[in-house]
């Protein structure tokens, strides 16, 4: 099951990166920035938990 | 010479077919990264929605939190390594055995993670209607994994 959801999944990524003009280095860039926004939010989403814990 | 040169259009045709689809399945592979970093920023949204809105514990959502930060990494770990592979024009990879090999460790890791939070027992004391958002998404995490496992396994590898 699980290989023929990849093989389902590889198919619908190589249509959208075959119509994205993007170069693999754009496409790594746009992973890369996305991760950096990750970190920051992670950082902010745990102080507030670890505030919500003091609280209790 | 018509024999000759019909000879020739076919090669040509091969060779492009084959580069083409090689420079789809690199494209592929930096899609799979963006992919998983895109259902982190779900995954970071509903902890935070979640928690807000008093349906999961603080406890629990740190426990997850951790985990997708963890992942955040392993995907961080995972572009910084292709981009050591990325050919001059920025279009394609060329993996060697070894980078080959890292890159898939790497994949490997990810999906441990995922799998060790899927079997915690914070995991388990989320509320069943709450849970279900997540199951879908670790589940579409897993997958995405896998897919970026397969790929990389099918990469051609470059000599160096």
């Amino acid at each position: 099951m699980i290989t023929y959801l990849s093989l389902q999944l590889t198919r619908e990524i190589l249509r959208e990166a075959s119509r994205s003009g993007k170069s693999v280095e754009q496409l790594l860039k746009e992973a890369e920035e996305q991760t950096k926004a990750n970190t920051t939010a992670i950082a902010a989403l745990r102080a507030k938990l670890e505030a919500m814990l003091g609280d209790d | 010479v018509r024999k000759h040169t019909s000879r020739i259009a076919v090669a040509l045709l091969v060779a492009v077919a084959v580069a083409g689809s090689a420079c789809d399945k690199d494209k592929e592979f930096a899609k799979l990264n963006a992919r998983v970093a895109g259902y982190l920023d779900v995954g970071i949204q509903l902890v935070d929605k979640q928690t807000t809105g008093g349906q999961m514990s603080p406890a629990t959502g740190l426990k997850i939190i951790e985990t997708l930060n963890l992942v955040n990494t392993i995907n961080g770990q995972l572009v910084d390594e292709s981009k050591r592979y990325l050919t001059p024009d920025g279009k394609a990879l060329a993996f060697d055995p070894a980078g080959k090999a890292r890159v898939l460790q790497i994949v490997e890791s990810g999906q441990r993670s995922l799998t060790t939070l899927l079997e915690s027992p914070e995991f388990a004391a989320i509320p069943a209607d709450k849970r279900k958002a997540w199951v879908t998404l670790l589940n579409d995490l897993t997958l995405t994994f896998a897919t970026l496992a397969d790929v990389v396994q099918t990469a051609k590898e470059v000599r160096q």
